[in-house]
């Protein structure tokens, strides 16, 4: 299967690991086998050189279906998954928007855990400063928010 | 990173799949971040107020009551605008699970209870997971308040209900027959020891059964039939 980067660079990879990709799996379903390359305009190179490891890596892995939401605990990141999210945000970032719009269900949670593990156990401002965020809350704003929903100050 | 590219990055969708992660604790720390987190945690944070730790569930009732104090006031129009809010946002819509039982063990009196279900009823709520846990003790009219005919709005919507409690379920099935068409899960203890209830429990039972589309996890009991 032939891929194209929005940059125009082209990708040949197995037709397992393309349909780790439940959008790719549905267009070859739909076009059949074909020399046309499939264009991606949403991801960069480098992006989808990373999600293609990612897909190569755990071709073999049963499917997870949309509905089985199983109880999604945030530490049980395997070595390699754990590694593979060692990324700058920006990439991170990316990976996840790529898994969102290529619809690949264990990227987009791996990614998902590991920003919801940047968030864990930070005051508000420890997260701003991890992300850079503006709070733009005025005074006001932020004591009503923070007295109409703040039911235990301690930790 | 500049602002704006976590921004771009970090749309509605992919937050509300992040926070869904996140444990309550957590999930206030982000709602307090900025307005956007803010208006993507609320109502994640308000989906089931009682489910929790006490101390939150005390929280939630003591916002609850300036929605019901509010209607009291003379300037009081029933029209929802953002004027009239006595809070920054409209939690009580945002519930969709409720437990009951940790409601009641914050509020016994039956006029509070009462006056929480109708201003649910008038703002709209739509419940999504209703439960009852064991807790013991048989207080049949508070138990089944909530199955008056005139909350039925609420429960239209129900998709799981676990009622553990003991008391006669009639009420509470016929209630359900005549307002749920959409459980997928049913787990309720129907223990009973009056005989001729348990006939009229049956007859509300099939009725039950057969208005149900998606029905597909069901467990009940009965111990004494």
């Amino acid at each position: 299967v032939k891929l194209t980067s929005s940059e125009g660079t082209e990708f040949i990879i197995d037709r397992k690991v393309a349909e780790k990709s439940v959008l790719l799996k549905n267009m070859l379903e739909d076009v059949g086998e074909s020399d046309m390359a499939i264009p991606l305009p949403n991801v960069t190179g480098p992006i989808l050189n990373k999600v293609i490891d990612y897909c190569t890596h755990h071709r073999d892995d049963p499917f997870v279906s949309q509905e089985d939401d199983s109880k999604k605990v945030s530490d049980d990141i395997d070595d390699w998954d754990a590694e593979f999210c060692k990324v700058d945000q920006g990439t991170l970032f990316e990976l996840i928007l790529s898994a969102n719009y290529l619809d690949i269900k264990p990227l987009l949670d791996l990614t998902c855990k590991t920003v919801a593990n940047m968030i864990k156990g930070k005051t508000p401002d420890e997260i701003r400063k991890t992300f850079n965020i503006t709070n733009d809350f005025t005074p006001e704003e932020e004591e009503h928010v923070r007295k109409e929903n703040e039911w235990c100050e301690e930790r | 990173m500049p602002t704006d590219t976590i921004k771009t990055y970090l749309v509605t969708d992919v937050l509300i799949k992040i926070f869904k992660i996140l444990d309550t604790h957590d999930l206030l720390s982000a709602l307090l971040v900025n307005r956007e987190w803010c208006q993507v945690a609320v109502p994640m944070y308000w989906r089931a107020p009682f489910s929790y730790k006490k101390k939150r569930s005390i929280l939630a009732l003591k916002i609850y009551n300036l929605f019901i104090d509010q209607k009291n006031n003379p300037n009081y129009s029933s029209q929802t605008t953002i004027q009239n809010l006595p809070t920054l946002y409209d939690y009580p819509l945002f519930l969709k699970e409720l437990n009951y039982t940790n409601l009641l063990e914050l509020d016994k009196e039956i006029i509070n209870i009462d006056a929480i279900f109708k201003m649910l009823t008038s703002r709209g709520v739509h419940l999504n997971t209703f439960i009852m846990d064991n807790s013991g003790t048989n207080k049949e009219r508070i138990y089944g308040l909530w199955t008056k005919s005139c909350y039925a709005p609420i429960f239209s919507s129900l998709v799981h209900a676990e009622i553990h409690a003991p008391f006669p379920k009639n009420c509470v099935i016929k209630a359900l027959a005549d307002n749920c068409t959409k459980l997928s899960y049913l787990d309720i203890n129907l223990y009973d020891n009056c005989i001729v209830r348990v006939e009229e429990l049956l007859n509300y039972l099939n009725e039950l059964f057969s208005v149900q589309k998606r029905l597909s996890n069901i467990r009940t009991f009965i111990y004494n039939n």
